[in-house]
């Protein structure tokens, strides 16, 4: 009984907020982006060095 | 649960392009970085030893920061940094693609126009910022300071990507605006160095990275041409397929 009102709840906003879980899904791609392409940590920089310059990404 | 569907489909939509786009860098491109490194010198007056690059070309880092070891551990990086770019590219595109498909009033998407937003985000990430701004470059080349060109290149992004936008959803009399924008960045202009060259002043170095830069741009010209309409196009039948938006 409990458990089925949970999920109708669940269910109810996460319909709601279809837009805000795409917006959610864009910034995560940008948190990948930024670690993997554009982060100044020399760690960051050297194992993506290759990759970050075959996607013409500023480097050096 | 569209956030989930999402990152599913941009994990699976990334491997794929990532990987192939990992496969054709390890043929074609990374020999070109390679050999361009054999010509690097070290540039003593700016920041020593910040990236550790050898003028025996070898990608040994010694007693600063952790770089993976040239052979299968760089080339397995390499692609894997390939695979998660894909992702993260995936993840704006499959996003932007549900957003249209929730709110646009034009055709939803399909394999084939997912193709053609492949051939804008190739405008949007690599035509624009690099060849009209800051040129795909080889190791060794001289530039402007790097959080400068990372700042034009992230506006360059975002202003042809909001033009682009415009121009397709507008109403017809706002359609010049998204031209605007997307020619402000170039108008401001990409970062420069003060003069343009290599740090290795050897002239047979510089005959050599010269070449070796003609053919870098236009092997990553092809690679993200391929790379970006592969990824459009599953991105697409991603959307089409598995992404549910009113479940």
């Amino acid at each position: 009984m409990q458990q089925q009102a949970i999920s109708t709840e669940q269910s109810s906003s996460l319909t709601l907020s279809a837009a805000l879980q795409v917006v959610s899904a864009m910034a995560l791609g940008a948190a990948l982006l930024f670690v993997v392409g554009f982060a100044p940590m020399d760690v960051a920089h050297n194992a993506a060095h290759d990759a970050r310059h075959s996607f013409a990404f500023p480097c050096h | 649960m569209a956030f989930r569907n999402i990152l599913l489909s941009a994990i699976v939509v990334g491997i794929f392009s990532g990987l192939l786009y990992g496969l054709f860098q390890h043929f074609q491109i990374s020999p070109i970085i390679y050999a361009a490194e054999t010509y690097e010198v070290e540039d003593v007056a700016e920041v020593p030893a910040a990236h550790g690059h050898e003028t025996t070309g070898h990608h040994e880092h010694n007693e600063e920061a952790w770089g993976p070891e040239d052979g299968a551990e760089r080339i397995g990086y390499t692609i894997g940094a390939d695979i998660a770019i894909g992702i993260a590219y995936a993840l704006f595109m499959i996003s932007l693609m549900a957003l249209h498909n929730l709110k646009a009033n034009k055709p939803k998407l399909t394999m084939a126009t997912g193709a053609a937003w492949g051939i804008a985000s190739m405008i949007i990430f690599f035509a624009a910022p690099a060849m009209f701004g800051l040129h795909p470059e080889v190791p060794g080349t001289e530039a402007a300071t790097l959080e400068n060109r990372q700042g034009w290149w992230t506006l360059c992004v975002a202003l042809t990507a909001a033009g682009i936008a415009i121009l397709y959803y507008a109403p017809i009399k706002f359609k010049l605006g998204g031209l605007i924008l997307a020619a402000t960045p170039h108008m401001i202009g990409a970062p420069m160095p003060e003069h343009h060259g290599f740090a290795n002043t050897d002239p047979q170095a510089i005959e050599a990275l010269t070449q070796l830069t003609t053919q870098f741009y236009l092997l990553t010209a092809v690679g993200m041409g391929i790379f970006f309409v592969l990824l459009g196009a599953l991105s697409g039948l991603a959307v089409q397929r598995f992404v549910k938006l009113d479940a």
